[in-house]
């Protein structure tokens, strides 16, 4: 697994599109690692990505965590520890 | 010889494939003499962004040509028989061909009969087919649309698409399932534009009941588009993150999303069939001055829930 690129989704996944360099492709990572966590902290989840390993974790505040490698996963992961679907159309998505 | 012009119809549930079907199928040839009718329901044209500039288009956006925007699907196949027709048209220049590709969620036979019955367009065009694409791709989320069967029942040639990304068993399970609805068509298959006779082991028999709608189903609520306006500087981070969520949590109601948005490795324009987004395509500089946007069509969903949770992609 390289180090530089540190790949965050397995290689093709769709968001890749939008970076061209690696250095592209680990800043908008990092920059959607914050994102994530702003808005699961509305369902008192914690999302976190270190930026190198391919591996992000969702965990709640009883200390389950799940692993994750994609980003369609994080709402999977988040909505079995939450209890029901993550909804973006609710108004408590984000503030 | 038949001096009218040939037209044919591609059709095809939304996703399915059929503006890259129609990308290669206008590829090598002469331009010069064909003329594309591009139809898309909701009210932004998007597919002629993908097709050749120098081709004669027409784009009717905003309805179906089936239906609501059937009067000025008509009308502009008047006009083009009308300038076709004329005394001092060039004879060798003039349009021969046509091809229409019709919104996801038309019904083929409606265009057909439109232009069959027409006193001045039955004269001036002969359809010549009408082809249907069947996503091979999709699992069965859209074969209980009673409108997919619609479709594949009056199609000449019947393409399922995409079958490099299934295998030989799903392409059998489609294959059984269009000819269930057609018994006739002519059923091939179709990669990037390369079209193939099915082999053997795709033509394999397979029990289909359990996939096909049931009798009782209930009744369905009709498509709905809904367009999100993006602002110039919109974060493709944002874009990723909406996206995704609401297909996560809603991609049973959402058919199909387009977008095309800025980012950092350039214009993108981003489509999506049901809770799959495909790969984005990279849009040339000519489209750089146009402005962003989200396309979303569906059913069963609240307008004003998408709107109010849209500012997210603006933040």
């Amino acid at each position: 697994m390289c180090a530089n690129c540190g790949f965050p989704e397995t290689l093709g996944y769709w968001s890749d599109a939008g970076s061209i360099t690696a250095n592209d492709r680990i800043r908008s990572r990092i920059i959607r690692a914050k994102k994530i966590n702003d808005i699961l902290i509305n369902y008192n989840l914690r999302f976190s990505d270190d930026g190198t390993s391919q591996y992000c974790q969702v965990s709640n505040l009883l200390g389950e965590v799940k692993v994750i490698t994609q980003i369609d996963e994080v709402w999977e992961a988040a909505a079995s520890l939450y209890g029901r679907p993550i909804d973006p159309l609710e108004k408590n998505f984000f503030a | 010889m038949d001096r009218r012009i040939q037209l044919s119809i591609i059709s095809g549930f939304l996703g399915s494939g059929k503006t890259t079907f129609l990308q290669h199928k206008i590829f090598k040839k002469d331009h010069s003499s064909i003329c594309i009718v591009i139809n898309e329901a909701g009210d932004i044209s998007i597919d002629d962004v993908l097709l050749d500039d120098k081709i004669e288009k027409i784009k009717i956006s905003g309805g179906c040509i089936c239906c609501d925007s059937n009067a000025e699907f008509v009308e502009k196949l008047i006009d083009l028989c009308g300038i076709r027709n004329h005394a001092n048209a060039d004879f060798n220049n003039r349009i021969d061909t046509i091809l229409v590709e019709t919104s996801g969620i038309s019904d083929p036979a409606a265009i057909y009969d439109s232009i069959v019955n027409h006193s001045i367009l039955g004269r001036n065009i002969v359809v010549k087919g009408i082809s249907v694409l069947l996503d091979a791709f999709d699992s069965n989320t859209f074969i209980s649309e009673p409108l997919i069967a619609k479709q594949l029942a009056c199609a000449d040639d019947i393409y399922i698409t995409k079958t490099d990304l299934v295998s030989n068993e799903v392409v059998a399970q489609k294959y059984n399932i269009a000819r269930y609805f057609n018994p006739s068509a002519l059923i091939r298959s179709c990669s990037k534009g390369e079209i193939q006779n099915l082999t053997e082991e795709q033509t394999r028999q397979f029990g289909i009941k359990s996939i096909l709608p049931d009798a009782k189903t209930k009744r369905v609520n009709s498509y709905e588009t809904f367009i999100v306006n993006l602002e110039e500087n919109t974060d493709w981070n944002n874009l990723v993150i909406w996206v995704s969520a609401l297909l996560s949590c809603h991609g049973d109601k959402i058919l199909r999303l387009k977008g095309i948005i800025n980012s950092p490795a350039g214009r993108l324009l981003v489509q999506g069939v049901g809770p799959n987004i495909q790969k984005p395509q990279r849009l040339p500089k000519e489209f750089y001055e146009s402005k962003n946007f989200l396309v979303l069509i569906g059913r069963g969903f609240d307008k004003t829930d998408i709107k109010r949770s849209a500012n997210f992609l603006n933040t």
